[in-house]
Protein backbone atom coordinates (compact mmCIF):
# COMPACT_ATOMS: atom_id res chain seq x y z
CA UNK A 1 0.00 0.00 0.00
CA UNK A 2 1.41 3.47 -0.82
CA UNK A 3 1.72 5.82 1.66
CA UNK A 4 -0.92 8.47 -0.28
CA UNK A 5 -3.33 4.60 0.24
CA UNK A 6 -2.59 4.64 3.10
CA UNK A 7 -3.00 8.55 4.64
CA UNK A 8 -6.74 8.26 2.45
CA UNK A 9 -7.59 4.57 4.88
CA UNK A 10 -6.66 6.89 7.30
CA UNK A 11 -8.55 10.28 6.75
CA UNK A 12 -11.58 8.31 5.48
CA UNK A 13 -11.27 6.36 9.14
CA UNK A 14 -11.46 9.63 11.33
CA UNK A 15 -14.11 10.80 9.24
CA UNK A 16 -16.21 7.62 9.93
CA UNK A 17 -15.60 7.32 13.71
CA UNK A 18 -16.57 11.83 13.61
CA UNK A 19 -19.77 11.23 11.73
CA UNK A 20 -20.64 8.52 14.61
CA UNK A 21 -20.13 10.39 17.21
CA UNK A 22 -21.73 13.58 15.73
CA UNK A 23 -24.26 11.53 15.38
CA UNK A 24 -24.76 10.98 18.92
CA UNK A 25 -25.45 14.54 19.68
CA UNK A 26 -29.45 14.57 19.07
CA UNK A 27 -31.17 17.11 17.27
CA UNK A 28 -33.05 20.32 19.39
CA UNK A 29 -36.33 18.03 19.48
CA UNK A 30 -34.38 15.49 21.06
CA UNK A 31 -32.46 17.78 23.16
CA UNK A 32 -35.80 19.27 24.36
CA UNK A 33 -37.07 15.63 25.08
CA UNK A 34 -33.97 14.76 26.91
CA UNK A 35 -34.05 18.33 29.13
CA UNK A 36 -37.57 17.49 29.82
CA UNK A 37 -36.95 13.79 31.30
CA UNK A 38 -33.99 15.18 33.25
CA UNK A 39 -36.36 17.52 34.86
CA UNK A 40 -39.11 14.98 35.38
CA UNK A 41 -36.22 12.64 37.19
CA UNK A 42 -35.13 15.55 39.31
CA UNK A 43 -39.02 16.52 40.02
CA UNK A 44 -39.25 13.00 41.34
CA UNK A 45 -36.22 12.88 43.76
CA UNK A 46 -37.19 16.74 44.86
CA UNK A 47 -40.08 15.49 46.05
CA UNK A 48 -39.68 12.41 47.25
CA UNK A 49 -36.45 13.74 49.01
CA UNK A 50 -37.21 17.27 49.77
CA UNK A 51 -36.54 16.84 53.57
CA UNK A 52 -33.26 15.46 52.68
CA UNK A 53 -32.59 17.91 49.82
CA UNK A 54 -33.87 21.41 51.91
CA UNK A 55 -32.60 20.53 55.10
CA UNK A 56 -28.61 20.20 53.67
CA UNK A 57 -29.37 23.58 51.37
CA UNK A 58 -28.90 21.06 48.59
CA UNK A 59 -24.91 20.26 49.82
CA UNK A 60 -25.65 16.90 48.26
CA UNK A 61 -27.16 18.26 44.85
CA UNK A 62 -23.96 20.58 44.39
CA UNK A 63 -21.64 17.75 45.41
CA UNK A 64 -23.24 16.06 42.40
CA UNK A 65 -22.67 18.68 40.12
CA UNK A 66 -19.01 19.48 41.60
CA UNK A 67 -17.77 16.33 40.71
CA UNK A 68 -19.31 15.93 37.21
CA UNK A 69 -17.96 19.47 36.86
CA UNK A 70 -14.58 18.94 37.75
CA UNK A 71 -14.38 16.14 35.10
CA UNK A 72 -15.73 17.87 32.61
CA UNK A 73 -12.95 19.80 33.27
CA UNK A 74 -10.67 17.42 31.25
CA UNK A 75 -12.27 19.06 27.88
CA UNK A 76 -11.03 22.61 29.44
CA UNK A 77 -8.16 23.84 26.10
CA UNK B 1 -2.32 20.07 32.87
CA UNK B 2 -2.63 16.73 31.29
CA UNK B 3 0.12 17.41 28.74
CA UNK B 4 2.33 18.19 31.38
CA UNK B 5 1.44 15.68 34.45
CA UNK B 6 1.07 12.43 32.25
CA UNK B 7 4.79 12.39 30.43
CA UNK B 8 6.51 12.86 34.08
CA UNK B 9 4.23 9.85 34.78
CA UNK B 10 4.54 7.95 31.49
CA UNK B 11 8.37 8.64 31.04
CA UNK B 12 11.89 8.26 31.83
CA UNK B 13 11.40 8.20 35.72
CA UNK B 14 9.78 5.48 36.76
CA UNK B 15 10.18 5.33 40.35
CA UNK B 16 8.14 6.48 43.45
CA UNK B 17 8.53 10.49 42.57
CA UNK B 18 5.35 10.16 39.58
CA UNK B 19 2.83 8.76 42.16
CA UNK B 20 4.25 11.22 44.38
CA UNK B 21 3.84 14.12 42.10
CA UNK B 22 0.25 12.64 40.90
CA UNK B 23 -1.06 12.60 44.98
CA UNK B 24 0.35 15.86 45.61
CA UNK B 25 -1.45 17.23 42.33
CA UNK B 26 -4.51 15.61 43.38
CA UNK B 27 -4.45 17.16 46.88
CA UNK B 28 -3.43 20.86 45.11
CA UNK B 29 -6.78 20.30 43.20
CA UNK B 30 -8.92 20.06 46.07
CA UNK B 31 -6.92 22.24 48.35
CA UNK B 32 -7.13 25.21 45.68
CA UNK B 33 -10.61 24.45 44.56
CA UNK B 34 -11.68 24.21 48.96
CA UNK B 35 -9.78 27.49 49.47
CA UNK B 36 -11.83 29.35 46.53
CA UNK B 37 -15.05 27.47 47.71
CA UNK B 38 -14.87 28.60 51.39
CA UNK B 39 -13.26 31.78 50.24
CA UNK B 40 -16.31 32.97 48.12
CA UNK B 41 -18.55 31.77 51.04
CA UNK B 42 -17.09 33.84 53.45
CA UNK B 43 -17.52 37.26 50.77
CA UNK B 44 -21.31 36.00 50.55
CA UNK B 45 -21.58 35.86 54.24
CA UNK B 46 -20.07 39.45 54.56
CA UNK B 47 -21.72 40.76 51.20
CA UNK B 48 -25.35 39.21 52.63
CA UNK B 49 -25.01 39.65 55.72
CA UNK B 50 -27.58 42.29 56.31
CA UNK B 51 -30.29 41.01 53.29
CA UNK B 52 -32.47 38.79 55.38
CA UNK B 53 -32.49 35.42 52.91
CA UNK B 54 -35.54 32.82 54.13
CA UNK B 55 -35.60 29.60 54.62
CA UNK B 56 -35.42 27.65 50.86
CA UNK B 57 -34.09 30.97 48.78
CA UNK B 58 -30.67 29.24 48.30
CA UNK B 59 -32.41 26.43 46.89
CA UNK B 60 -34.64 28.07 44.70
CA UNK B 61 -32.15 30.68 43.22
CA UNK B 62 -29.60 27.51 42.77
CA UNK B 63 -32.57 25.83 41.09
CA UNK B 64 -33.48 28.80 38.83
CA UNK B 65 -29.89 29.15 38.05
CA UNK B 66 -29.17 25.80 37.04
CA UNK B 67 -32.59 25.44 35.07
CA UNK B 68 -30.97 28.68 32.85
CA UNK B 69 -27.26 27.12 32.14
CA UNK B 70 -28.84 23.55 31.18
CA UNK B 71 -30.79 26.12 28.77
CA UNK B 72 -27.17 27.11 28.07
CA UNK B 73 -26.03 23.27 27.75
CA UNK B 74 -28.32 21.84 25.46
CA UNK B 75 -27.57 25.32 23.10
CA UNK B 76 -31.12 26.65 23.17
CA UNK B 77 -29.66 30.12 24.65
CA UNK B 78 -26.54 31.39 23.29
CA UNK B 79 -25.03 34.04 26.02
CA UNK B 80 -20.94 34.30 26.51
CA UNK B 81 -20.65 33.66 29.80
CA UNK B 82 -17.75 35.42 31.46
CA UNK B 83 -14.47 33.58 31.77
CA UNK B 84 -10.51 34.39 32.13
CA UNK B 85 -8.85 33.56 29.14
CA UNK B 86 -5.81 33.50 31.08
CA UNK B 87 -3.43 29.49 30.66
CA UNK B 88 -1.03 28.84 33.41
CA UNK B 89 2.41 29.76 32.41
CA UNK B 90 4.51 27.12 30.36
CA UNK B 91 7.72 28.20 32.49
CA UNK B 92 6.17 26.77 35.61
CA UNK B 93 7.57 23.40 34.12
CA UNK B 94 10.95 23.98 34.70
CA UNK B 95 10.36 24.16 38.19
CA UNK B 96 11.24 21.17 40.29
CA UNK B 97 8.43 18.55 39.89
CA UNK B 98 6.82 18.94 43.20
CA UNK B 99 6.58 22.56 43.01
CA UNK B 100 5.50 22.68 39.69
CA UNK B 101 2.63 19.87 40.49
CA UNK B 102 1.54 21.76 43.53
CA UNK B 103 1.57 25.12 41.98
CA UNK B 104 -0.54 23.84 39.31
CA UNK B 105 -2.78 21.81 40.96
CA UNK B 106 -3.40 25.14 42.91
CA UNK B 107 -4.38 27.33 40.66
CA UNK B 108 -6.36 24.98 38.27
CA UNK B 109 -8.31 24.03 41.33
CA UNK B 110 -10.00 27.23 41.97
CA UNK B 111 -11.56 26.45 38.48
CA UNK B 112 -11.97 30.68 37.84
CA UNK B 113 -8.73 31.62 36.97
CA UNK B 114 -8.48 29.46 33.65
CA UNK B 115 -11.25 28.71 31.21
CA UNK B 116 -14.28 27.64 32.20
CA UNK B 117 -15.81 24.27 30.04
CA UNK B 118 -19.37 23.92 31.48
CA UNK B 119 -21.42 26.64 32.91
CA UNK B 120 -22.25 23.94 35.79
CA UNK B 121 -19.29 25.46 37.41
CA UNK B 122 -21.02 29.12 37.72
CA UNK B 123 -23.57 27.22 39.76
CA UNK B 124 -21.58 26.11 41.91
CA UNK B 125 -20.13 29.47 42.80
CA UNK B 126 -23.89 31.13 43.09
CA UNK B 127 -24.80 28.57 45.44
CA UNK B 128 -21.10 29.21 47.48
CA UNK B 129 -21.73 33.14 47.69
CA UNK B 130 -25.53 32.25 48.73
CA UNK B 131 -25.39 30.06 51.40
CA UNK B 132 -23.02 32.28 53.29
CA UNK B 133 -21.43 29.68 55.25
CA UNK B 134 -17.65 29.15 54.43
CA UNK B 135 -17.19 25.61 55.50
CA UNK B 136 -20.09 24.27 53.15
CA UNK B 137 -18.09 26.31 50.39
CA UNK B 138 -15.26 24.98 51.22
CA UNK B 139 -16.57 21.39 51.01
CA UNK B 140 -18.94 21.60 48.40
CA UNK B 141 -16.15 23.04 45.95
CA UNK B 142 -13.74 20.64 47.43
CA UNK B 143 -15.73 17.85 45.37
CA UNK B 144 -14.96 20.10 42.03
CA UNK B 145 -11.27 19.51 42.85
CA UNK B 146 -11.87 15.82 43.24
CA UNK B 147 -13.54 15.46 40.16
CA UNK B 148 -10.37 16.93 38.42
CA UNK B 149 -7.89 15.18 40.28
CA UNK B 150 -10.58 11.76 39.49
CA UNK B 151 -9.15 12.38 35.53
CA UNK B 152 -5.49 13.27 36.36
CA UNK B 153 -5.34 9.99 38.52
CA UNK B 154 -7.12 8.14 35.36
CA UNK B 155 -4.89 9.30 32.28
CA UNK B 156 -1.35 8.84 34.74
CA UNK B 157 -2.07 5.57 35.61
CA UNK B 158 -5.02 4.21 33.51
CA UNK B 159 -3.40 3.93 30.46
CA UNK B 160 0.05 1.42 29.56
CA UNK B 161 2.26 4.41 27.66
CA UNK B 162 2.20 7.95 27.02
CA UNK B 163 1.08 7.55 23.48
CA UNK B 164 -1.96 5.55 24.56
CA UNK B 165 -2.98 8.24 26.52
CA UNK B 166 -2.32 11.20 24.33
CA UNK B 167 -4.47 9.14 21.21
CA UNK B 168 -7.36 9.21 23.81
CA UNK B 169 -6.90 13.24 25.02
CA UNK B 170 -6.74 13.92 20.70
CA UNK B 171 -9.60 12.38 20.69
CA UNK B 172 -11.63 14.29 23.66
CA UNK B 173 -12.60 17.23 21.40
CA UNK B 174 -15.11 14.74 19.17
CA UNK B 175 -16.98 14.30 22.49
CA UNK B 176 -17.67 17.69 24.00
CA UNK B 177 -21.28 17.81 22.48
CA UNK B 178 -22.23 15.05 23.92
CA UNK B 179 -20.13 16.21 27.37
CA UNK B 180 -22.70 19.45 27.15
CA UNK B 181 -25.95 17.00 26.77
CA UNK B 182 -24.68 15.47 29.62
CA UNK B 183 -24.00 18.47 31.70
CA UNK B 184 -27.22 19.93 30.57
CA UNK B 185 -29.46 16.46 31.70
CA UNK B 186 -27.49 16.89 35.17
CA UNK B 187 -28.60 20.23 35.63
CA UNK B 188 -32.18 19.83 34.69
CA UNK B 189 -32.03 17.15 37.10
CA UNK B 190 -30.75 19.40 39.87
CA UNK B 191 -32.88 22.11 38.42
CA UNK B 192 -35.99 20.53 39.65
CA UNK B 193 -35.17 18.91 42.22
CA UNK B 194 -33.73 21.96 44.27
CA UNK B 195 -36.72 23.98 43.29
CA UNK B 196 -39.59 21.25 44.34
CA UNK B 197 -37.26 20.77 47.61
CA UNK B 198 -37.41 24.77 47.98
CA UNK B 199 -41.32 24.67 47.35
CA UNK B 200 -41.82 21.63 49.35
CA UNK B 201 -39.61 23.30 52.39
Amino acid sequence: MSKLTRLRSEEECLTGCGDRLFALIPSAKRRLILLVASCAMGAVLGSSAHGLVSYSEGVIVICTLAIATGISSLWTP
Amino acid sequence: MVGTIAPIVYGEIKSARPRRIVLLHSVAYILGASLFGGGIAWVGSVLLSSVPIADGLTLFVSGLLAMFCALVEFDFIRVPLPQSQWQVPIGWRRLPFELMAVLYGMVLGTGILTRVSVSTFYVLISWALICRHPVLGAVSLGFFGVGRALTVIWLSYGFRNLTECNSLVDKLPLWRGVLHVLNGMLLGMASSCMTLASIFH
